[in-house]
């Protein structure tokens, strides 16, 4: 094999240290601890949108997480302190210009914050890389995804009826929509849900942008809001490319246990692999304090920083060539 | 013939779609997390030369198509079907129905050198080169001296075509023409 060579030029890699360093520094001035936890785990995620890749040893099967929550989750509810991590996380199947099946997770989780408080850490951050970008200075632009939703289509995003959801992406894309299943669940009304969001809504994005205010049945194991309209998470958009994403932990095991069993018969429906359930995540999320915690893709921070428009430009092998 | 997944659809690559053999222009893997994964990919069908986009399921298949491009020079037309013959020196020739021509039919002369793109080893599509000179057959008299004030009138040419050309351009001139938007360029280098 001739192409034997790392793509990205030493620059890039000296930037990346640059920026692993300064977070490192960041977290350590906030007396937030870095872990690490297994990347192999006997249980993987049961979200239905998240594909696990299987390792087999002699005895048992394993899989290589699709991001840490899980095992940070539990450290959390044995010490109730903050916690961060970097690590690799893999998902099957995501390869493009913005993915790559094996990437690197920035997570921490930051208990008695409430979700205003994690994203003003979350910007504090960001601007605390060295070689600040500019437009990182202003406050980024807020969208709720609620609000914009109904401004843009008319409809509640938590009652529109799937076939109101189907007529909507006829109307609304100039595309032919061809990769949404025929199944009337409620997870497949999300995925219409999150298709006309993402055709129509984020691809305005520019700059920095938070989108807050989720429609329930995507609150993934974010709670819901009080009033019980709006799941309780953010995101944070660079350009329109997904950065980084947080919840209002969900502390509440018995429901918890529902959006898994959610999960696993929108598997059991598309014969998808069904994921046994984390008995030891259930049995430790009760004794989760309030916490708020999010995950940043830091490849896709590198990207962001960097202004390269390929996740490969900023990582030495990506899938294809390691 | 193999079959190819979303992941594997790069530019270039020839499919199969509903019976249809195409070519895709791009592809993009797009998943936003909270939604199903699907790849947005552009088309271009080869029979009808029409670009769309359209998303598949991320992991879905296409069968590939047998579909080969040669450059061919254009020999005659017999009315029912137009002749074309390699140019790599085989001389091999081939005949291209109605539909496979439809487009370039009107720019067509002896010798031009046109792409013919077969599908199974039948010609689904000629494309004329990107520009051609042809002859003037018929139009209006020319206005003598005419060749600022930017009107313009048509022109038949030789092959049918209809352009329009400047009001100082005659019969029997020949004129070079971008097929692609079917606007006349100048005058051609034989005129």
């Amino acid at each position: 094999m001739s192409d034997w060579r790392a793509q990205p030029s030493w620059q890039t890699l000296v930037a990346r240290d640059r920026l692993n360093r300064a977070i490192r520094a960041f977290f350590c001035r906030r007396d937030v601890v870095e872990i690490s936890t297994p990347v192999l785990g006997l249980r993987g995620s049961p979200d239905c949108h998240l594909q696990s890749l299987e390792v087999y040893t002699q005895q048992d099967r394993y899989f290589l997480q699709t991001s840490p929550e899980f095992a940070m989750k539990r450290v959390l509810a044995t010490y109730g302190q903050s916690i961060y991590q970097i690590c690799p996380a893999f998902r099957q199947a995501d390869l493009g210009r913005l993915h790559n099946p094996e990437f690197s997770i920035l997570e921490w989780y930051r208990p008695e914050f409430g979700l205003g408080e994690l994203m003003d850490e979350v910007m504090a951050l960001l601007r605390s890389l060295p070689q600040g970008k500019a437009c990182w200075a202003a406050e980024p632009n807020r969208v709720s995804h609620r609000e914009a939703f109904l401004k843009e289509f008319g409809v509640d995003p938590n009652v529109a009826s799937i076939a109101q959801l189907r007529s909507l992406i006829e109307r609304h894309t100039s595309l032919e929509v061809n990769h949404l299943d025929h199944f009337d669940d409620e997870m497949a009304r999300s995925d219409c849900l999150d298709y006309l969001f993402t055709e129509c809504i984020v691809a305005g994005f520019s700059g920095l942008t938070w989108v807050v205010d989720f429609p329930v049945c995507q609150a993934a194991l974010a709670e819901i809001d009080d009033a019980g309209q709006t799941a309780s998470r953010f995101e944070l958009y660079a350009q329109g490319i997904e950065l980084a994403n947080g919840y209002q932990e969900l502390t509440d095991a018995i429901a918890m246990q529902e959006r898994f069993n959610q999960w696993n018969q929108y598997r059991l429906n598309r014969d998808l692999p069904v994921m046994a359930i984390d008995q030891r995540l259930l049995s430790a999320i009760s004794n989760l304090p309030r916490t708020a915690g999010v995950a940043m893709g830091l490849d896709r921070l590198m990207m962001a920083w960097l202004d390269e428009d390929n996740i490969g430009k900023v990582m030495p092998f990506v899938w294809s060539a390691s | 013939m193999a079959s190819f997944s979303t992941n594997e659809f790069k530019s270039g690559l020839k499919v199969l779609l509903e019976g249809e053999p195409c070519s895709i222009v791009e592809n993009e893997f797009v998943k936003p997390g909270k939604g199903q994964a699907f790849n947005r990919v552009r088309l271009k069908n080869l029979k009808s030369g029409r670009v769309w986009e359209r998303t598949f399921k991320s992991g879905e298949s296409l069968e590939g198509a047998d579909v080969m491009e040669y450059d061919m020079e254009y020999l005659y037309s017999d009315s029912e079907y137009w002749h074309f013959m390699r140019t790599d020196g085989s001389y091999e020739q081939l005949a291209a129905d109605e539909a496979a021509v439809s487009d370039a039919m009107q720019w067509l002369k002896e010798t031009e050198k046109c792409t013919v793109t077969l599908w199974n080893d039948v010609p689904i599509l000629v494309v004329a080169p990107n520009f051609v000179e042809l002859e003037v057959a018929e139009t209006d008299p020319g206005l003598k001296g005419d060749t600022a004030s930017g009107g313009s009138k048509p022109a038949t040419l030789t092959t049918g075509a209809i352009v329009k050309v400047p009001l100082f351009i005659n019969i029997g001139e020949t004129v070079r023409v971008d097929t692609r938007t079917g606007e006349y360029q100048g005058r051609g280098k034989s005129s």
